[in-house]
């Protein structure tokens, strides 16, 4: 599940646009090896985790990135 | 910078060192340090947030609403920062126009 805070985790102060700039980032966070599938996986890998601790830092993990 | 900025501001940064903490204590869930300061940054975070939310209106759509209106929409929200004027010459490149930003109409 997901909460949505209407804030950013991090400041961010663009100065000026740069359409180049954003495609990169954007697959940064959606493409193949972006944030979003990191995320995905540690949410995935967690389920196969022995312990507490691994089960808990895997699903704080993901769900942060 | 003006008031809500700045509140948003330390909102923000306790946010941040808690996410950190949270990860820590995952793994390290019986550090007395940690466990303290992770408790004294909650209760910050609680009472920041009531005091923006009562002042500025929801950050999360379970402040969203009041007797008769549903704030959760308004804006701004996080991407709606930077003036319109700043961003149009690069905006023009990638084909948006500032008649399609529906947002500002409401």
């Amino acid at each position: 599940m997901w909460v949505y805070d209407k804030k950013t985790e991090y400041p961010i102060n663009i100065k000026k646009s740069d359409p180049r700039m954003a495609k990169l980032i954007l697959t940064q966070y959606g493409g193949p090896n972006g944030e979003l599938a990191a995320s995905l996986r540690y949410l995935s890998q967690r389920y196969a985790m022995p312990n507490k601790e691994s089960k808990a830092i895997l699903t704080d993990i993901g769900t942060e990135e | 910078m003006d008031g809500k900025n700045e509140l948003l501001e330390q909102i923000r940064a306790v946010d941040f060192a808690l996410i950190d903490l949270n990860l820590y204590l995952d793994t390290h869930p019986s550090c007395e340090n940690a466990l303290k300061d992770f408790r004294v940054l909650a209760e910050t975070r609680e009472r920041l947030y009531k005091q923006f939310v009562e002042k500025y209106g929801p950050l999360m759509a379970v402040n969203g609403a009041t007797e008769d209106c549903w704030l959760w929409i308004n804006n701004p929200w996080p991407w709606d920062t930077m003036k319109w004027e700043e961003l149009k010459g690069g905006m023009a490149n990638v084909g948006l126009r500032q008649e399609n930003r529906v947002s500002d109409k409401y």
